[in-house]
């Protein structure tokens, strides 16, 4: 394969939540492949540190905005803004979504659909799936304007395709009402982002913008070992992700190695949703 | 991306045309040492790859609806592979025939024999040595293997069932061995089944695409090989039992 079939040199590529634990690996993945990373999320100095951090480790340009995507204005103006400082943008990963805490309460247990709070509902929405949406429709919209358009890449989650397993999140020794779960919106907005996928991917096709999703399973991240042991079971490559192991993956979407990929949805999960 | 395919050993089944030599030229020009197994010998394929790559590629007969012949075959790949083999392609298979709704029992066992059990006799014959050494396996299905596109039903039938394969064998031969399977759509390969109906009728054909495929035009075989490569790869290290179509977004829409 040409080795430049990978690059994204000279390609702006927008990343949401790209401070967390997958933003970074995805925002230094950009940097290695030569892109330039432009990075959203809502810790300012945060991503003052983390901008700087890249380009001296890469030797490429990149630049953090503290926006919280769930307000429209504040992306219409980031993107009026990144338009008239860069003149285009080439690529978007939705990649923000509020990580719902299995919470663990002695009293009343949140996390359970009994009990979930409508205003954690909205909030998570509002940054999984509201967020997306208004990062379509002005930097999704901004590529469609591209000659050669560009890519769109939803970061969904092996719990987009299959349920959450609630055996894993348990508990010893409470009671069945308090028992924690994995939040119902974790698995709302991950499948919402495929239904998004597939409509993104129709929707500005004749301009060449592609959408694709990735569905990554759990990432090793100082999980209790209790957890893990019993997740791996239910991973046919018996182990967890590594942070950097969807990496090639996202340049492989982004890139024109990819160019005949639209409206694929991607499992990354060590077969975990295979069947 | 280096995909650290060098000096990878690489078998494809049917790999002296269409996708399967797309495959085969992709790992050569990243380095890898490609085994091709193909029922008939092409001459000018195996004069242009050893201009190109030579004492990189090798050429072998066999059969792949017949597993004595593969295993003939894979006696001669060991030697020239010195005991090792990384990367397993199954790519044989022809969507042609009728496409009437009951066909005759004996066009069904042909096209099973052709787009089935080639692969299934590739994994029994290869699998042994791919998981000695921890590699990977593809199969090449089709988007006709997972719904209605008007082919013949018999392949169809096969392609579908060739991801159930993939995916079953994705959970038998893990953790060591990586197995996933490809769906392309409308692939044009020169002289292929689309390249003349294309110059046949070329209007009717880019109505076609225009109505059915998102991104409007044919994938070439190159886009495909580009997808193995990378599940081949070390970089999809955590990618088994996957299913990833390349068709241009043809099976999401309309």
């Amino acid at each position: 394969m040409a080795k430049d079939l990978f690059s994204l040199k000279d390609k702006n590529i927008v990343v949401t939540g790209a401070s967390g634990l997958l933003g970074r690996q995805h925002v230094d993945a950009i940097a290695l492949y030569g892109g330039t990373p432009i990075l959203l999320d809502l810790n300012s100095s945060i991503l003052d540190i983390q901008v700087n951090e890249l380009k001296e480790k890469y030797k490429i340009d990149a630049f953090g905005y503290a926006v919280n995507i769930t307000e429209e204005i504040a992306i219409q103006e980031n993107c009026q803004m990144l338009i008239e400082s860069f003149g285009k943008i080439d690529g978007l990963i939705n990649n923000a979504a509020n990580n719902p805490k299995v919470e663990n309460s002695p009293s009343k247990n949140f996390s359970r659909l009994e009990n979930f709070p409508l205003a954690v509902w909205e909030q998570d929405v509002a940054v999984g799936l509201t967020g997306s949406f208004l990062c379509a429709k002005y930097y999704g919209h901004a590529i469609s304007k591209n000659k050669d358009g560009g890519t769109i890449v939803n970061i969904s989650s092996d719990l987009g395709l299959i349920a959450p397993d609630q055996r894993l999140y348990r508990a010893e020794g409470l009671p069945e009402e308090q028992q924690p779960v994995k939040p119902v919106t974790y698995s709302i907005v991950k499948s919402g982002l495929i239904g998004l996928t597939r409509y993104l991917a129709t929707y500005w096709a004749d301009k060449n913008v592609r959408c694709n999703a990735i569905c990554p399973g759990g990432v090793e991240n100082n999980q209790n070992s209790a957890f893990i042991s019993e997740v791996i079971k239910r991973i046919p490559v018996n182990r967890m992700a590594r942070p950097d192991e969807y990496q090639g993956l996202l340049i492989f979407l982004l890139s024109d190695a990819s160019s005949y990929l639209n409206g694929s949805i991607i499992a990354a999960d060590g077969g975990r949703s295979a069947w | 991306m280096n995909l650290l395919l060098e000096e990878l050993q690489v078998i494809i089944v049917g790999g002296t045309k269409g996708i399967g030599l797309a495959i085969a030229k992709g790992f050569l020009k990243e380095g890898a040492v490609v085994h091709i197994i193909s029922r008939k010998k092409s001459k000018l394929i195996s004069q242009e790859l050893n201009q190109n790559f030579l004492g990189k590629v090798y050429f072998y007969n066999a059969d792949a609806t017949n597993k004595v012949s593969l295993s003939a075959a894979l006696e001669s790949i060991l030697v020239n592979a010195k005991g090792i083999i990384d990367v397993l392609v199954a790519n044989v298979g022809n969507g042609s025939g009728s496409n009437d709704s009951i066909i005759s029992e004996e066009e069904w066992n042909n096209s099973w024999e052709v787009n089935f059990s080639s692969a299934f006799n590739t994994v029994s014959v290869f699998a042994p040595e791919i998981i000695n050494s921890k590699g990977s396996i593809l199969f090449i299905s089709s988007i006709a293997g997972m719904e209605f596109l008007g082919a013949p039903t018999s392949y169809s039938v096969a392609k579908s069932a060739l991801i159930s394969l993939s995916k079953s064998l994705s959970y038998k031969f893990a953790p060591d061995v990586r197995v996933n399977v490809v769906a392309p759509g409308n692939i044009l390969i020169e002289n292929g089944s689309w390249d003349l109906k294309q110059r046949d009728n070329p209007k009717f054909i880019q109505k076609m695409l225009n109505e059915k495929v998102p991104l409007k035009r044919f994938g070439f075989a190159e886009e495909v090989a580009n997808l193995v490569l990378f599940l081949s790869s070390e970089k999809a290290s955590f990618i088994t039992g996957s299913c990833v179509v390349v068709d241009g977004g043809q099976t999401i829409s309309f």
